[in-house]
Order: structure tokens, then sequence, then C-alpha cells
């Protein structure tokens, strides 16, 4: 049953990619414009042979990540607005196994996404992973994918409106990645945001990112920052699921 | 195959259901007839487990809907009112997915979601995109995806909403070869020839209670007012001693009498007074007026 639930969200993907294609597009349009800076920005904190690859593109993709995220969100909206939600209720389908149906193919979705964005990073911009672990990159990659759709799953078990969720999708997005040091490396911040960024989950991704890329870490280097995405993900999967209601009412575009 | 007993349902101080009891047997329609806002959706909700009632059951082939759930879903067939379809999809995707959720294995889902589309003459569009439907045929769709598992029960709320002429006449003649095959119907519409057309049982829901059930023939025997409706310029009780005059639904009165020409020999010289008479036929009408004391939307 849930193949099934899977293979339509997939479905419905197919039948309008455009909005992953775009936002596969947007990140390396602004990647190659910030690299240089970047290069600077983390020579100032001692890493002169640098190119700025290893925080643009990590930075970028930690960005841009809220955003393919904040689909699993919509994806469940949209069944309110299809009015084939009740039709899932009244299913075999348990309320698990709906979650799971709407968040495992985003979950992988997401990987490959930033995945993409890492390899082309590479070719293109010159990302090198410095003996850092490509396991432990993979395993980074996976980490804040599920953290970030469990945030997302959260904030759609809580909110009533579609406007809701997209507003976090926009704020979030900024203010997250912006802490967490995904725009400019956390160093370059003021006392408060650093004081505040490892409440984020971006300063924990990118802080894995960093370690990987320019000090060459293996995984036992990152298990630490995975331990904390992976915490975090429980914490927001048990919120979500305590917090999941079949009936509750919720409203996608007028 | 169902039976609901003493359901209750509130929001806040609206009382949608109070007290309702229904049984539906195996291979019978139950036609729920009422105006908007009468408790029929709401108690089709709680049928399919979508709503918890604030006291009383439902079980269905002996099984309680809200503590075995899953079993009784994989029975259970439900249409709701608004139209549920997955537009992205095509036809034959939406009517396979809901065939799988329903707990059939793949191939199974493809053999009926084939019959289905047959039945509904949804054959020659398997592969559009259900974005790309009529109204219509949406509608059809919304209605096999209910169906592609064939179950027990199956509940249709208003499944000829906005359907043309030849979808309605399709929608009710699967449903009534369905119930000949064994499958319990609850259906609920406003359209009164369509509900004569199922036959069955009527059962007539107003303030959540169901006033009135039986068959089209028992109703009209015991609800159906016979008589004539008047319009008279004077006082008509006056006019005819020894006859039941009740006033009517508008400006006019309900004459105890069979005959227009029994009216006229009565009243004599008064009867140049009458401006409208009407012989009050026996339908469905005139049984839900009776039974509600109310107008009904006629839609049809």
């Amino acid at each position: 049953m849930i193949r099934s639930i899977i293979r339509v969200q997939l479905r419905i993907l197919r039948a309008d990619p455009w909005f992953l294609l775009i936002m596969f597009l947007m990140p390396l349009v602004v990647m190659p414009l910030l690299k240089k800076s970047m290069g600077l920005a983390l020579a100032d904190g001692g890493y002169e042979n640098a190119t700025g690859a290893e925080q643009v593109v990590p930075g970028q993709t930690v960005l841009f990540g809220f955003f393919i995220a904040g689909t699993v969100g919509f994806s469940i909206f949209r069944e309110h607005g299809w009015k084939t939600w009740d039709r899932l209720r009244a299913s075999a389908a348990s309320p698990a196994t709906l979650l799971a149906g709407f968040a495992i193919p985003w979950i992988v979705i997401h990987v490959i996404w930033q995945a993409g964005l890492f390899i082309i990073g590479g070719l293109w911009l010159g990302l090198r992973l410095n003996g850092g672990s490509p396991f432990a990159l993979l395993l980074t990659l996976l980490a804040y994918s599920v953290c970030l759709v469990s945030i997302i799953l959260l904030a759609t078990t809580s909110f009533r409106t579609v406007q809701q969720l997209s507003a976090l999708q926009n704020v979030g997005a900024m203010v997250f990645s912006g802490l967490g040091g995904a725009i400019v490396p956390v160093e370059q911040l003021p006392g408060w945001a650093q004081a505040v960024a490892p409440a984020t989950p971006a300063y924990w991704t990118m802080k894995a990112h960093q370690s990987i890329l320019l000090d060459g870490a293996g995984l036992g280097d990152v298990l630490p920052s995975l331990g904390v995405l992976f915490g975090m993900s429980v914490v927001f999967i048990v919120l979500a699921v305590r917090r999941f209601r079949l009936d509750e009412t919720k409203e996608f575009f007028a | 195959m169902l039976s609901v007993r003493r359901v209750h349902k509130s929001y806040g101080d609206l009382v949608a259901l109070a007290g309702i009891d229904l049984e539906v047997s195996a291979g019978s329609i139950v036609s729920m007839l009422g105006r908007n806002g009468a408790g029929k959706s709401t108690l089709l909700s709680i049928i399919a487990g979508l709503k918890t009632p604030d006291s009383g059951n439902v079980c269905v082939a002996g099984l309680d809907v809200h503590t075995n759930h899953r079993a009784v879903t994989q029975m259970l067939g439900v249409a709701p009112q608004e139209t549920g379809i997955y537009k992205p999809l095509t036809v034959e995707q939406n009517l396979r997915f809901f065939g799988e959720l329903a707990g059939l294995s793949t191939s199974d889902a493809k053999r009926r979601a084939a019959e289905v589309a047959e039945q509904f003459s949804l054959a020659a569009m398997n592969n559009r995109r259900a974005s790309t439907l009529s109204g219509g045929e949406a509608r059809r769709l919304h209605t096999a995806c209910a169906l592609v598992h064939e179950p027990q029960l199956l509940l249709l709320d208003e499944p000829t909403v906005g359907a043309d002429i030849e979808t309605r006449n399709e929608i009710i003649d699967t449903v009534t070869r369905l119930a000949a095959n064994g499958t319990a119907v609850v259906y609920t519409t406003h359209y009164l020839p369509e509900v004569e057309r199922l036959g069955g049982q009527i059962a007539i829901v107003e303030s959540g209670q169901i006033l009135a059930i039986g068959t089209h023939e028992a109703l009209v025997n015991k609800y159906s007012t016979h008589g004539l409706r008047v319009r008279f310029e004077g006082d008509l009780i006056a006019a005819l001693p020894g006859v039941d005059v009740r006033p009517g639904p508008s400006d006019d009165a309900v004459v105890d009498l069979t005959t227009m020409a029994d009216l006229m020999n009565r009243l004599g010289s008064q009867a140049s007074q009458v401006t409208a008479v009407e012989r009050i036929s026996a339908d469905l009408e005139t049984v839900f007026l009776a039974v509600t004391n109310s107008s009904i939307e006629d839609e049809s």
C-alpha cells in the first residue's frame, strides 16, 4: 500500500516537474556569483587554499533544500484541495502509512537533488573532497533531508492553511540557513547569531560539510553532527505523529 | 450488512444527528432524501469512519466501524460528495490507485480498473489525464473509484450532482446492478426521480433524524395527502360544512374531496369564488412535503 502511495506521488511529480527543475537551476545560478567572495571569507577563516566552492555549494544546497522539502507539506495540503484526503482516510492505509507514503519519496528526491548539485559543483565549480569521506558526505546529505522533511511534516500537521506553510518555507529557509552559516560562514556572523546557530539544522549540516570538504574529515569526525541532525529528526517526527489528526480540516489555496 | 444504532453527532450547539437508527441488508438500496444540512452527509461520514459519533455505534458486517476501522474500510466503497480524483493522473491510474489503496494486489487492481472503466464508459479515456475530463466524466470516475475493490457496502453521497442525464443514468444503472449482485448501498440525493428509479428503501431525513423510511409504495400509501388544493375567495371552511379543510402550503387550502365535480356541487352558488383548483397526486414530493412539512428545492 505504501508503494502505491509513493508511486502516485512520483507520478504527480512527473506530470509537473517544473518546480523541481527550477529549484535545481536556481542554486546553480547563485553559486558562481558568490564563489569568489566565499573563497575570501574562507581564507579569512584560515583556509587560504579554499576556492569558495566549499562554502557556496553546500550553503546554497542547504538554503534551497528548505524549498524542496516544503513540497512534502504542499503535497499533503494538495490532497485537501483535490478532495482526495477523505478518500485516503476512508482507505485501509494507516496514518503512519500515509505519512511515510508522503515523506519517503521526498527524502529520496531531496538526497538525489543535493547529490546532483554537489556533482555539478565538482564538475563546474571545482568542488573537491580534499580527502574527505564520500560516505560521510552522503550520510550528511541524507541526515539533512530527513531533518528538513521531518520539520515540514511537523509544520504540516500543526498548520491549518497552506499559506502558513508557505510562510514557514520562505522565512524558515532564509532565517535557518542564514543563522546556520549556509549563506556566509558562521564565523562571519555577529556574536548573537553564532550563539543561536547550533539550534538550526543548517548549522550542523554546514559543520559536517565543511569538516569533510575543508578538513578532509571521515565518518567518525562528522558523527556528532549527524547525531544531532538525526536526533532533531526523531523529535520532529515524534511531535508530528502526535500532532497528526486525520480529520483535521486543512485549507489549500482558496 | 450495516447497522446504525442511536447515533448522535453535534457541532457545538448544532445537532447534526439526533439519534439515527438504520439497518441496511446485503443487496438492498437505501436512498436518503433530505434538504441541505439535514444530516445525510454527516451520517455517511460516520458510517465511513471519517467522523466519530458523540454516541451510538455503527457496525458493518458485525464489526464496529471505529474500533475495526481497517478491516471495515476494505468492505466499504465511499464516494464523498465532492469530486475527489487525482487530476494529473490518468483515468486508469486513478482507478488502480484506489483499488490498491483498498488492499487489492497490483494485478487485481489493474483487472478491476479495466472492468470498472468499462462499466462507467470510461474505457475509451483510460489514458487521458483526469484534468482533461468533463464534469460528468470526472464525476463518473469519482464514483467508479469507490467500486474498484468490489465493496460489500457502497456509500454514495450525492453521486449525480452536476452530472448530465447520461451520467446520471449510468450511475443509477450501475448502482441497481450492484445491489442486484448483493452490494448494500446507501445513496443520498436531492433528486426525487432518482430515488424512484433506484427502488429499495427511501429514508426521509430532516434535522438529523430519519422521519420516515419505507419503500416508495409504502410511503405514498402512508403519507401522501389525497384531495384537492383549492384557492377560494371567501371562507372555504364555512362554504364546505362537514368537509375536512386544512390550510395548504401556500395561500390555499387542502380539501378532503376526491373530484372537482364533488367540490363544485357542494359549493353550489359559491363555486364561482373558486379561483384555482388542483388535484393532489400521490407522489414522492407530496410524501416528502407531508413528512417534513417543508419544501424541497427541486434541482432536477
